[in-house]
């Protein structure tokens, strides 16, 4: 076993820990790499790669020992970033934000969530009372204020506040400063959203391209209007009178514009490429394009397309460690509130089956360390160098957690390289989040600890990397919003065989619903990303446009029917794929507008 | 329309007529004219085609034929039932929410008819009562069949109405039991609608009420048997 000690942050918010070499820097971590011969990383990876979990040698890890203090108010991925900003400077503080999935500002600032807090006397209060909306909405008024003042006395931004939440930009330098006000209960990078995407003839398999031909319309609808919502519009007037309508209405709440400049060029492209789809699947529609940044930038978008009285959403859009997948969460609420407008929203049910894990934390010789399997403390991946891993962490303690588990991801000789220490002492969500950049080839292990906690919680895990971990677990996989009850999530059957695609996420929801509703294909052509030479577009972002198009489509035709009706209809027209009935990998089966 | 329906409708007059006549005639001798004029006759009944042209939107058409018994317990003052079977063409509003299609209707109206006696074998007569429409709605044939392709059903259709009625005409006696006549009528009425569709594979039926007025007027001509 390996020995190891850690400290983490005193109540002053200090992590000695970070001057140990075990949180090493990624310069610093390719000279330990380079040093650790290859040939056992290299038959590590081989095994890794060629051998199915069960044939890797179970893994053991010493017990974490050391002060029990954290920091209560500030993300773990803050701290460290704070850390690596003040020793390392700002160049290797920009390189830790990027593999973490911390977000940066254009001008270079880290683009956090404030929670706020209240005083205690008045979370008593509430919790004995209801308090009305109306109250704490004045309540949370004030104390943005307070704390709104801070931010801008650290020569940060405040750029909104939603409800107890404040979306700021800090500088670096700043991140300590936040923390200490009452007012704040938890600070963490703000929340990202991820393309449901895996980067690749829909029309005729649904056989839209059959009801666009006929003239056939009861009571039509004259004006049907569809929102895309998304990253990015790269290119979209170029496209305008020929993969797109002649003219489309787009707004951005994006700091990179409507085209997403400087960002991911597959981020950029995708609200296009979605947008074709739609577009093929019922030309005459309106289509309005919104892109945002972020779960704040998010809700502003919503409320445009609401207020240009689209009548359905696409979404090709998943979140993780934004809710508890149960349809609650901000995310959700923000589809709710487009629902609650009369609007369909449909959204991608996420590409995560092969990129997920879950279980109920288990630890039978009590050091600390989840077992994957019995006597395997950690899941092994291997990557490349260059490739990035992130880990996203949460369980079922949501929104307020006093259950703290922690997330660490080790080198090939077990050693911790980085881990995720947020706090959970009853007011911090129940998330975790670390991410790393290989330097050198090599198995790396994702493993688990219970700092502190009174039950075993049931864990959900998402890997961000191209590469398959050793322990996956498909069924629930869904990612968020597509929990989000009376919204339409969609999976991907590959065009061709009406196949369930490999990484198309599982339901059930985390609370048992079934999930997804309904299949569409994937594998089809689009201009946009032809252009990138990706000739086909794969992943549920594909198929929900298609869902959506089909929507749009027959209210276009049939408008006597209301929005409900179609979906109604569209679910009972579904071939019916899989085991018979409605199940949580095709839902009602593979979209089909026009039935047997 | 529905042929049984018409046959029921059409008995129920006769029965109603032949009712009426009885008992008009058990009232006891009536005056008789010295020169058998046609003030004289206790009976009339016609037959006629009739041309309509329609006055509400979404309604035209309204060609149909029908047939009326008319009673007499004066010289002046008598009863009136008649059927007539009027086809519309129906053009889908906003207020019906129909399809296009044709309505089909029996209109039945029972009356009370005033003639005003003249010397010779002309007899102009006005009459005014109620109307009671019922109607097959069917949509375009074409339409219908696009529809179903789909694998969905129109259920649309119209209720029954009651309205009224008023107009007057002219008899032109060519016999002592045998006349012509031309009319003008106009009918009131309004009926309950139904559009939507159902589909065939889910079983999701979305049904809107509408209305739909059935105004006309229309044009009769025809021959009446004298009693």
């Amino acid at each position: 076993m390996i020995e190891r000690t850690r400290r983490v942050g005193s109540a002053c918010g200090r992590l000695a820990a970070l001057t140990r070499p075990r949180f090493l820097l990624p310069g610093l971590l390719a000279a330990t790499l380079a040093a650790t011969p290859l040939t056992s990383g290299g038959a590590g990876a081989a095994q890794l790669q060629s051998e199915s979990p069960g044939q890797l040698p179970p893994v053991r890890l010493a017990p974490l020992s050391g002060p029990v203090a954290k920091v209560e108010q500030l993300d773990s991925r803050l701290q460290q970033l704070a850390a690596i900003y003040e020793q390392q400077g700002l160049q290797e503080a920009r390189r830790f934000a990027r593999n973490s999935a911390v977000p940066l500002s254009i001008d270079g600032m880290v683009r956090v969530l404030i929670h706020l807090n209240a005083t205690p006397e008045f979370r008593a209060q509430q919790r004995r009372a209801q308090m009305a909306d109306e109250a704490e909405e004045v309540l949370f008024e004030a104390l943005g204020q307070s704390v709104g003042q801070r931010v801008r006395a650290v020569g940060g931004v405040v750029r909104r506040r939603i409800r107890n939440r404040i979306a700021a930009d800090v500088p670096f330098r700043a991140l300590r400063q936040m923390e200490g006000p009452q007012e704040i209960v938890w600070i963490e990078p703000e929340l990202l959203p991820r393309r449901t995407e895996v980067v690749s003839q829909g029309v005729q398999v649904v056989r839209a391209d059959e009801l666009q031909r006929s003239s056939v319309a009861y009571q039509p609808e004259s004006s049907i209007r569809v929102g895309v919502l998304d990253l990015g519009f790269r290119g979209y007037q170029g496209l305008l009178g020929s993969e797109l309508p002649s003219s489309v209405t787009a707004q951005s709440f994006s700091d990179r514009g409507i085209e997403n400049t400087g960002g991911d060029v597959f981020d950029a492209v995708h609200g296009t490429a979605c947008a074709e789809i739609v577009h093929d699947m019922v030309p005459e529609a309106q289509l309005f394009f919104a892109n945002f940044d972020d779960s704040t930038s998010h809700l502003d978008a919503v409320n445009w397309l609401i207020a240009q009285n689209v009548n359905v959403i696409s979404y090709s859009i998943g979140w993780v460690n934004a809710g508890p997948g149960d349809g609650r969460g901000a995310i959700n609420e923000d589809v709710q509130l487009a629902m609650s407008r009369g609007i369909t929203w449909v959204g991608a049910a996420g590409n995560d089956a092969r990129r997920h894990w879950q279980g109920t934390f288990s630890d039978p010789d009590g050091n600390g360390w989840h077992n994957y399997a019995p006597g395997d403390e950690t899941n092994a991946i291997f990557l490349e160098a260059g490739e990035q891993l992130i880990v996203w962490l949460n369980w079922n303690d949501w929104f307020s957690s006093d259950q703290d588990y922690d997330l660490c991801i080790l080198d090939s000789n077990l050693e911790i390289l980085f881990c995720s220490q947020n706090a959970q002492t009853g007011s911090q969500v129940p998330t975790e989040a670390i991410g790393i950049e290989a330097l050198v080839d090599g198995v790396f292990h994702v493993a688990i600890n219970r700092w502190s906690a009174s039950r075993d919680v049931v864990l959900e895990a998402f890997f961000d990397s191209p590469r398959q971990m050793q322990y996956n677990v498909p069924a629930g996989s869904l990612t968020i919003p597509a929990d989000t009850e009376g919204s339409v999530a969609v999976a991907a059957t590959y065009w061709g065989d009406d196949v369930i695609e490999p990484f198309s996420s599982l339901g059930p929801t985390t609370d048992g619903r079934i999930k997804p509703d309904i299949a569409a294909p994937d594998g089809v052509a689009t201009r946009s990303y032809g252009d990138l030479g990706e000739p086909r577009f794969f992943g549920t972002s594909a198929s929900t446009p298609h869902v959506a198009g089909a929507v749009a489509l027959m209210k276009s035709r049939f408008g006597v029917f209301t929005l409900d009706d179609i979906v109604d209809i569209l679910y009972g027209r579904a071939l019916d794929r899989g085991i018979a009935g409605k199940d949580n990998t095709y839902g009602h089966g593979r979209l089909d507008v026009i039935g047997r | 329309m529905k042929p049984a329906r018409a046959l029921i409708v059409v008995v129920f007059v006769v029965a109603a007529s032949t009712w009426a006549s009885a008992a008009l005639a058990s009232e006891g001798p009536m005056p008789q004219a010295t020169s058998g004029s046609l003030e004289d006759t206790r009976f009339v009944v016609s037959g006629f085609g009739l041309a309509a042209a329609a006055h509400a939107d979404g309604l035209s058409g309204g060609t149909g034929f029908g047939g009326a018994v008319a009673g007499f317990f004066s010289p002046v003052l008598g009863a009136e039932f008649s059927v007539r079977l009027q086809s519309f063409d129906v053009a889908g509003t906003d207020a019906n929410e129909l399809s296009s299609g044709t309505l089909d209707a029996i209109v039945v109206t029972g009356n009370v008819v005033a003639r005003f006696p003249t010397s010779g074998k002309v007899v102009p007569y006005v009459t005014g009562g109620v109307a009671f429409y019922t109607s097959d709605f069917e949509i375009e044939s074409g339409l219908a069949s696009d529809l179903a392709a789909f694998n969905f059903t129109a259920v649309d259709s119209v209720e029954n109405a009651v309205g009224f009625n008023a107009g007057g005409g002219v008899l032109f006696a060519l016999g002592r039991s045998f006349g012509v006549f031309g009319e003008a009528r106009y009918v009131v009425a309004s009926a309950d609608t139904t559009g939507g569709l159902s589909d065939q594979v889910s079983g999701v039926t979305r049904e809107v009420a509408g209305s739909q007025k059935l105004n006309n007027l229309s044009i009769g001509f025809g021959v009446s048997i004298l009693f």
